[in-house]
Parts: C-alpha cells; structure tokens; sequence
C-alpha cells in the first residue's frame, strides 16, 4: 500500500520539481527573448525609433516575464512551501522530512529575472 | 537649390538602418524560438497534476492559481511572436533599402565631387572654368565653336542625376520610415498591453540590461509598516520602535534568550533577527517567508486546534502578554467562544488591551507583509494575497459550522517561533497532542488517498478495517457453523414439498379410481385425508422455514453486532469487552510474507482518539448546533480538558492525563526494546528501567525488523538524541560491563529488549508519553526537544511506526523497578522472530545464563525449542538450535511468557455481542427442535431431519 510520504515523493515531489524546473525554462525562455530583443535593439541601428520601441517593448517583456515568474514562483513556492507543511506538521521534522527533503521538497524557490 | 547633395543625412539614415540581417536573424528567433509560453503551458499541465495526488483544502486554489501564469506566459508569445514578424518585416524592408541608400550615398559624394567642379552645373550651359579660374574659351582646335568663344558644357545630365538621387533617396528615406513606423507601432501594440492585469504593483518597470539589483523595487520596503506599527503598541505594551535599543542590546551581546524572545514574536510582523551568539553576527530579514508561517501557524492554532487548546493558547498568549481579556477567553466554560473569541484575537477584532484596535490593522497589515512582493516567493500553503486571506476566513468558517482545518500544533509552535514558551505551554495542555494527532487525520478522510499511511499511526480507519475484518470473520465463521444447518433445513423443506405434492398426486389418483369404481365417498375421504396430510406438512414447513430464516439472519446479526461494537466504542477505561475485563482484542491476520499473525488490537487504541477521530469524521456534515454539541461534549470526556484552565489546577490534570497506564499492572508483562545491541535500559541501576516501554503481549507478534520499524528505533533520524542516549547509557555499560556484554548474537539484525513486570508501588510511574515537562522535558536542550517531538514520540500514546503499538514511558529520573525480568535479543529468522534469553533477574540480581534460550515467538507465543512444534512451524521454520540447560536454575519456567490467545478471541467473542448471539443460536435451535417435535408427535413426518430415521 502507498502511504502518504510515497505519494509526495513519488507524485507530489516530482511535479513540484518538475514545475520549478518549468520556471527555470520560463525564466531561461524569458532571458532568452530578452537576449534576442537586445540584439534586435543592437542591430536596428542607433538611433533607429524601432530600437526604441524595442527598448520598450524588452522591458514590459521583463515585466510580463517576470510577472509570470513571479506569479509562478509563489504559486510553486506555495505549492512546495505546503508540501513542506503539510509533511512537517505530519511527521515533525522525522526521516520523513529528511527524506522529502533529499528528494528536493526544500525551500521555495526565488525567481530573478537577470537579462546579463 | 541647393549646389550639393548633403551627405551626412544620408550616412546617418545608412546608420540608422543598422543591420538589416541580424535584425532578420533576430526576428526569426523571436518568432520561432520564443519558449516562454510553452514551458509556461508545460508548468500549467505540469502543475494541474497536483490535482490527483495533493489533497488538501487549499488543492482547488493551489491548482487554480497556476491558470494566469499560462495566459501570460501565452501573452508573451503572442506578443514577442508580433514583435518578430514586425522586426522581420521592418528588416526585410532595411535589406533591401539599405544597399540602396549606400548606393545612393555613393552616387551622390561623386555628383557632389562633379558639382564642386561645376559651381554654374545647374545652368543648362555653363562656361568651363580652367585653372585660374576663369572662363576657358575654345580654340581653333575645338570643332563646332568659333575660336574665342567661351567655352560651355551642357549641364542636362547633372540635373537628371540630381533629380534622380533626390528623388531615390526621398523614396528610400519615406519607405525607411513607413517601415520604422509600421514596425514600431507594431511593436508599441505588442508593449504594456497585458500589465494593467500585473499581480506586481505598480512602478518603474524593468530596463533590459539591469541587473536583479536594479530592477524596480530592489531594495524598496514591501510596506510601510513601520509606520504603523510605530503608532500602536506592541503586546508587551510598547512601541515597535523600541525594538531599536532592543536590537542594540542584542547586537551589543546580549542574551540569547532575549534575542529568542524578540525573534519570537517579530516573526508575527515578518521580522526576523538572526544572531549568531558564537560569531555574533546578526541580520535582520523581512518579509512572507518570515511572517507568513508565523501567521499561518497562529492562524491554524486558534481555529484547527481551537477545542481543547485554543483556550490555553489565548491564555498562554494572555499570560505572555498580561492581557487580562486573553485569559479570561482562555478561562472561558463555552469552548465556542472559546473558538470564536480566539479567532477574533487573531483576526484583531474586539480585543480591548494591548492589541486594542491596532490589533485588526496589525493583523490586516501582517497579512500584507506575508503576501510575497516582487522576488519573494511563497507563502504557505496559500498562492496569493486573496488565498490566505482565503483561508483564514475559510478557517473561521470552518469553526463556524463545525470543520476542520488543520495541523500539528508542534509544527505550529515551531512555525510561531515561540519555543519554550508559547509552544511548551501549549504542548502541556491536557489533551492537546491527541487533538493535534486527529487534526493530523483530517486530510485522511479524503477516501482517495492511499492509506495506510506507514508513518502516521493513527489511522484509525485502517484500525476499523481491521476490526472490520475480523468481525466479518467471525460472520463467516458462524455462517460456516449453521451451513450445515441450513443446508439440512432447506433440504427437508424440499423434501417435504415433494411429499405434499406426491400426497396430492396419489390421493388425485386414488381419487379418480374410486370413482370411476363408483365409490364416491371414499374418494372423497382420500382428498380430505391428503388435504389434512399436506395441511400438516404446510405447517411443517412454516417451521422449518422459521428456523432456517433464523440460522440464515444468525451470520449477518454477528457481523451487524461486532460492527456495531466496533462503531459505538467502549468505555475506553472498562476494557474491550466490558463484562470480562479482557482488554484488547485478537484477532488473525497475515504479515507481509504471508504467514499467519495474531495482532492484539486494544480498545485504548481506540478511545478515546478513535472517538474523537469518528467525530471529526462527520465533522463536515454537522450543523453549527451540532458542532456546537460536539465541541460540548468533547471537552467533557473523562480525564481530558478541564475548561477552567489555570496554572494551579493544570497540574494535576497534566499528571493524570500523562497518567493513563493503560490498565498496566503488577502482573503486565512489559518489555522495553532498543535497537541493535544498545541493550543497556538498566541504566538507573540494577532493578530498575526507563525510557519509553511497551506491554509484550503488543509487540509479541512482531519480528525484530517490525518492531525496529513500528517503534521507530532507528535513530538515526534523532542524531541528538542518539548522541544524548549514548551518553546516558555509557554509565550502565560501564555498570554492567562484563555482565552483560558481549551481547550473544547481537547483530544488525536484531534488537535487544528487557521483558520486565513492574514493580507495584512503581505503577504510577508509568505514563503515556504526553509531551510534558513532568516527563523531564526542561531537562531536554532545545534543539533535542525539537527531535524528540518528532515521531516516534507522538506524545499519543501511540508508537510512531506503521503498526500501531501503545506505549508508555518511565520519566528519567524516576525509573521503574521491576520484579522478574528477562534481558532478551529478538532476531529475525525466516521472517518469524526468534529471542534469545541472555540474562534473568531474579530474586532481586541478574543472572546471565552461560547458555542462552532460544524461542520462537510465533503467533503470539514463545515456543521454547524442546517443546515439540507444530509441524507446519517446523516445516517453516526448520530444527530450531534452542538450548534448555539452565532452565531450572535459572528460575525460567517462572518466567512470564503469557501472550494473548488467539483463535477463540475473535472479536464478537465478547460480552454482550457473544451472549446475544448464543442466545440466538439456542433460540434457533428450540425452535426448529420444536418444529421437529411437533412433526414428530403428529407421526406425520420422518422424526430426523435428514429423513433416515
């Protein structure tokens, strides 16, 4: 029979983690068009009114990006952050807790948006 | 007109045209390449998941809340995709416009270089100027002119290429510029237009190449509520600001304590200090990753755990905070007001005192700390700002018609921070972890979750099951044992029809001959004798059919008592069966291996946790009122929670709820087990024992791997405490060094055990293991304290492990002597158990045996290997290797050995249930003997049922 502590690590834990590895792949996506934007802004040319609005336009990506992240930060923050409640105040801080932790049920994840 | 073209233009309109290719390139990748919207459809996918393993009352909203990072991330796409084919657009239009331009440019620094020559080019003839700068004239040389003539050249084709190029360029800037602003308007479409929806608040946005530092709202304060705070007072009836000198004393070395205190309750306003006394390094740290499981913890205390405790906690947290109006909730007889007023005092509403009105705002206010800002992520349990505001007034709702929200209240003095004061208090109310421990249940209620849970002991419902089972055992037992009956009883009912019908077909025959003889009236006697004959045998049947209703309804009544029995619950003081002062139940169940095993189920393992847990079961469906009656009657229960709370009364209380030794007696065999040779528990001397025990006749059936499992022995996830053990039991090996080691036998494999009875007058030592500080508790460091609360030290009563084994404890410090008792090592040996015997105490002294007894411990009793087993067992087992010298002398056939029986003791075989039954089964009986008898005594039926006599 599956007990509690198998369906948080053998289903609850391996989509918390695998939806803070989407995050890292939105953040990565989100750098990645900001990357391109750059080089569009680089390449239209100086002064050029396009790379204005690129300018423009990368940052209110950031924002939407970041806004994204940051929604789904808290949102899988939350979800590992309950995890973590719900395992801790089950099984106070036993092997349990030990063993969620070594399968990734850790601390919520901090999402920063960098375009370096 | 101007003389020249001007170049410079056109050189900055070259350089503002850029790179037409990487802008392409660019393009491309924005509209091809852009991921942000698939990893966020992947995460929302991903994350919808939850939905069917994550069960808990936030699920929906946890699962819902991922919904807008899909439509934005969707959003970005679309919008950079936009972007892409404008850029594309933009820089196809550029590729091609560009090398036109350069041309252009070329063209024209050649026509300026040809105008310079030719100041008068742009009349239609205009004299050609020589080197001294005046006009050349022809000479005879020159054809078509008179000598002396000024010379002229005709200036058409400058014009036409002045025209030309102004006019490309014209053409080429205007095409530039549609193409710059249709691609900006583009792009200007595509800017802002999802934000006025943003979660994030409003302000300076994010400039591409700014560092995460730099990004708007880096370093900026979540709120302002310092301000706020700064106008109130703080529960200790100061300001918040004077914190400030606070914080001096600490950084300037002050006590840990303090610090701990600060910590303690900053953590409700999202503060936190932390200082390392041994660099002292302090820092402080705000915002939801601080306050929220602080407020949460609060939150979930007053309303999940608001029976029994939330009454001490106000009057913990009014004591803390000398707030006359918490204490006198916490004094409160009505436990709804007890629940309803806590609530308020967290929620801030009408507290008078120290909180005054502050107290809402504060609250309001910490919420909004706890609400992650930009770059912090997460808050307990709870998505957003709306969620846990959600679920806290889905909390208060939940009281308010009798749910349920819950959590351990050690987890949640731990998330409170308060430690020593706040959480020890609470942990010391009566009946307080074994409210914590139901709460722990409520998500075990949802039937889709996977149960038994192996690391949460109390399910109850597993529990259930089990007895369940045993109860429909018996139920088929008994439908086994009137089978035969039954199979006799329709039998001869059958018979019986036959007869009656065969009585007709004759008497219809005989009948028919008699008058066709002309003998009327005999054959009418012959149809009356029949009609009478098979009226006789109607009656026959009645009976039968009576007595095989009553058998067939005997195994279903069982089954319908002992469910009964098991749903209703006993008095969990007066033993499982009331009437024979048994307690527990056994019953016959397989082990993983498959191999038969009795398990005792007692009925303290059931009440008065099972009873509560039954109600919390129903907790849901109940009406305000009801739960109202339920709060009600919850706080009656026997020896559990005295509403009047107070320090001078708590005591006592404390004592004897701590004091429950489940009906232990002098003549209780109890054994104390330590894992992996760590047999030394006579540490407080020779004849006396400590720590955490358990009756035998609980763990008699369990190998030692199960016992290691079920007791949770392996220590390794208590480090401290292991450590702690090491040194409180390096004492006893040195005592005992000598006697008792080298341990025999002693392997990874196995676990050592004392099987001891108490002494009499040390009874009363015994205790469940209530998280107290009668227990020694203040004698434990903090971070141990913290190890310890955690299973399998559930303060319950109950072991940690997936079987559910009771368990007392001995204090340190008191210790329990004992008057017989055996120092035995229990192995596994194809998955049964076998114990070593190393060492008795008798007589007041231990005595090792030179040659230790081997047992088998097999369904439920020790078989010593002389005695001869069944032979099932030794097929299982094989010759087992047992030694018997020693026996006598060593007083062994004295040695407790008494474990539980089984077969007969299954479970409707108690009290009342059992009278009942046998009562029907005798009245089932009479009545078909009666049947029987009346058939018999009319000389109308065979007087044997089965027809032969």
């Amino acid at each position: 029979m599956t007990s509690r502590y198998d369906v948080i690590k053998h289903q609850v834990a391996p989509i918390l983690n695998g939806a803070k590895r989407d995050c890292e792949a939105i953040e990565s996506a989100g750098k990645s068009i900001l990357r391109t934007v750059d080089e569009a802004i680089s390449a239209s040319g100086e002064g050029n009114p396009v790379a204005g609005a690129l300018i423009e336009f990368g940052a209110s990506t950031t924002g939407y990006v970041r806004d994204s992240l940051d929604l789904a930060g808290r949102v899988v923050g939350a979800g590992f952050n309950a995890t973590n409640a719900y395992i801790e105040a089950d099984c106070h801080m036993t092997a349990n807790v030990r063993r969620a932790l070594e399968v990734g049920i850790t601390r919520p994840i901090d999402h920063k948006l960098e375009t370096t | 007109m101007s003389e020249a073209i001007p170049i410079q233009p056109i050189k900055d309109r070259i350089k503002r045209c850029g790179d037409p290719s990487a802008i392409i390139g660019a393009a491309d990748t924005l509209m091809t390449g852009c991921q942000v919207g698939t990893q966020g459809e992947a995460l929302t996918s991903r994350w919808r998941k939850l939905s069917g393993c994550y069960f808990a009352p936030e699920t929906g909203q946890l699962v819902a809340s991922i919904t807008p990072v899909q439509t934005k991330t969707e959003q970005v796409d679309t919008s950079v995709a936009e972007v892409g084919r404008a850029l594309s657009d933009f820089g196809s239009t550029v590729l091609i416009l560009k090398p036109q331009l350069e041309n252009l440019l070329k063209r024209a620094e050649k026509f300026n270089a040809e105008a310079a020559a030719r100041p008068t080019w742009r009349h239609t003839a205009s004299p050609v100027y020589g080197p001294d700068g005046q006009p050349e004239h022809y000479t005879s040389h020159d054809h078509g002119h008179n000598p002396g003539d000024a010379v002229t050249v005709d200036n058409s084709g400058m014009h036409h290429e002045y025209s030309e190029i102004s006019s490309a360029l014209d053409k080429c800037q205007r095409q530039l510029a549609e193409a710059e602003a249709d691609c900006v308007s583009a792009i200007a479409s595509q800017t802002n237009s999802g934000l006025a929806d943003s979660v994030l608040p409003p302000g300076p946005v994010h400039q591409p190449g700014q560092l995460g530092s730099e990004m708007p709202g880096a370093g900026m304060p979540l709120l302002s509520w310092e301000d706020d705070l700064g106008l109130g007072n703080n529960p200790f009836g100061k300001s918040w600001l004077d914190r400030a000198p606070m914080v001096e004393k600490i950084s300037n070395g002050g006590t840990k304590a303090l610090a701990d205190g600060l910590n303690a309750f900053t953590r409700l306003v999202g503060i936190n200090y932390d200082w390392d006394p041994s660099t002292g390094k302090s820092h402080w740290d705000f915002g939801a990753h601080v306050a929220g499981p602080a407020w949460l913890g609060l939150a979930r205390v007053s309303i999940s755990l608001g029976l029994p405790m939330v009454g001490g906690a106000a009057y913990g947290v009014g004591r803390m905070t000398g707030n006359s109006t918490l204490r006198k909730i916490g004094d409160s007889l009505n436990p709804v007001n007890v629940v309803k007023q806590s609530w308020d005092a967290v929620s801030g509403k009408g507290l008078p005192g120290g909180w005054g009105t502050r107290g809402g705002y504060l609250a309001g206010n910490v919420l909004q700390v706890a609400i992650p800002g930009p770059g912090k992520a997460g808050i307990a349990a709870m998505a957003d700002k709306e969620g846990l505001i959600g679920a806290m007034a889905r909390g208060a709702q939940y009281v308010g018609k009798g749910g349920w929200l819950g959590t351990d209240v050690r987890f949640t003095s731990k998330a409170l921070g308060l430690g020593d004061k706040f959480g020890s208090l609470a942990d010391r109310l009566p009946g307080f972890t074994r409210v914590s421990d139901m709460v722990n249940n409520w998500h075990l209620n949802d039937q889709s979750l996977p149960r038994p849970v192996d690391h949460a002991p109390l399910s109850v419902d597993d529990r259930f099951g089990r007895l369940n089972d045993a109860a429909a055992t018996a139920a088929d037992r008994a439908a086994d044992r009137n089978s035969g009956h039954l199979g006799q009883l329709n039998d001869e009912i059958a018979r019986v029809r036959q007869q009656q019908s065969q009585i007709t077909t004759d008497a219809l025959q005989r009948s028919t001959e008699l008058r066709a003889a002309g003998r009327a009236q005999e054959a009418v006697d012959v149809v009356s004798q029949a009609r009478a004959k098979t009226g006789a045998l109607d009656t026959r049947v009645q009976a039968l059919t009576e007595a095989r209703d009553q058998l067939d309804g005997a195994a279903s009544r069982r089954h319908a008592a002992a469910s009964g029995r098991v749903d209703s619950g006993l008095d969990p003081h007066a033993g499982s069966d009331g009437a024979s002062g048994k307690r527990g139940i056994d019953y016959v169940t397989r082990d993983k291996d498959g191999n038969e095993v009795v398990v005792t189920v007692g009925r303290h393992e059931f009440d008065p946790v099972s009873a509560r847990q039954e109600l919390m079961n129903r907790w849901p469906d109940l009406t305000p009122e009801q739960a109202g009656k339920v709060i009600d009657a919850y706080g009656k229960l026997p020896g559990i929670h005295d509403r009047a709370f107070d320090p001078a009364t708590a005591a006592p209380l404390v004592e004897r709820v701590n004091r429950d030794p489940f009906g232990v007696d002098e003549h209780t065999t109890m054994t104390k087990v330590s894992p992996d040779g760590k047999a030394i528990v006579r540490n407080l001397g020779d004849d006396k024992i400590h720590g955490y025990v358990a009756r035998d006749g609980d763990l008699a059936a369990q190998t030692a791997a199960g016992l290691r499992d079920d007791l949770q022995l392996t220590y390794a996830q208590h480090v401290p405490l292991s450590a702690l053990n090491d040194l409180r039991d390096l004492p006893g090996w040195l005592r005992h060094r000598g006697m008792l080691q080298p341990y025999r036998n002693v392997g990874r494999d196995g676990i050592t055990m004392i099987r001891f009875r108490p002494h009499p007058d040390d009874i009363a030592a015994l205790r469940t293991p209530v998280a107290s500080d009668k227990l020694g508790w203040d004698d434990l460091p903090a971070h141990v304290k913290d190890e310890v609360q955690g299973a399998p030290y559930r303060g319950t009563g109950i072991t940690g492990g997936g079987d559910l084994t009771p368990e007392m404890v001995i204090p340190w410090g008191d210790g329990v002597r004992y008057t017989h008792a055996d120092a035995v090592y229990r192995h596994a040996y194809h998955g049964k158990a076998v114990e070593t015997v190393f060492e008795v105490y008798r007589n007041g002294k231990w005595v090792t045996l030179d040659k230790p007894l081997t047992y088998y411990v097999a369904d439920g009793t020790l078989v010593n290997g002389h005695v001869r087993l069944p032979d099932w067992l030794t097929e299982r087992l094989g010759e087992p290797e047992s030694k018997w010298a020693g026996l006598k002398e060593a007083g062994m056939d004295q040695i407790l050995l008494k474990h539980s029986p089984r077969e007969d003791a299954i479970a409707v075989q108690d009290g009342q249930t059992a009278q009942d039954n046998e009562h029907r089964d005798q009245e089932a009986q009479r009545r078909l003997e009666e049947a029987m008898g009346t058939l018999s005594q009319a000389g109308q039926v065979p007087g044997r049922l089965d027809g032969r006599g």
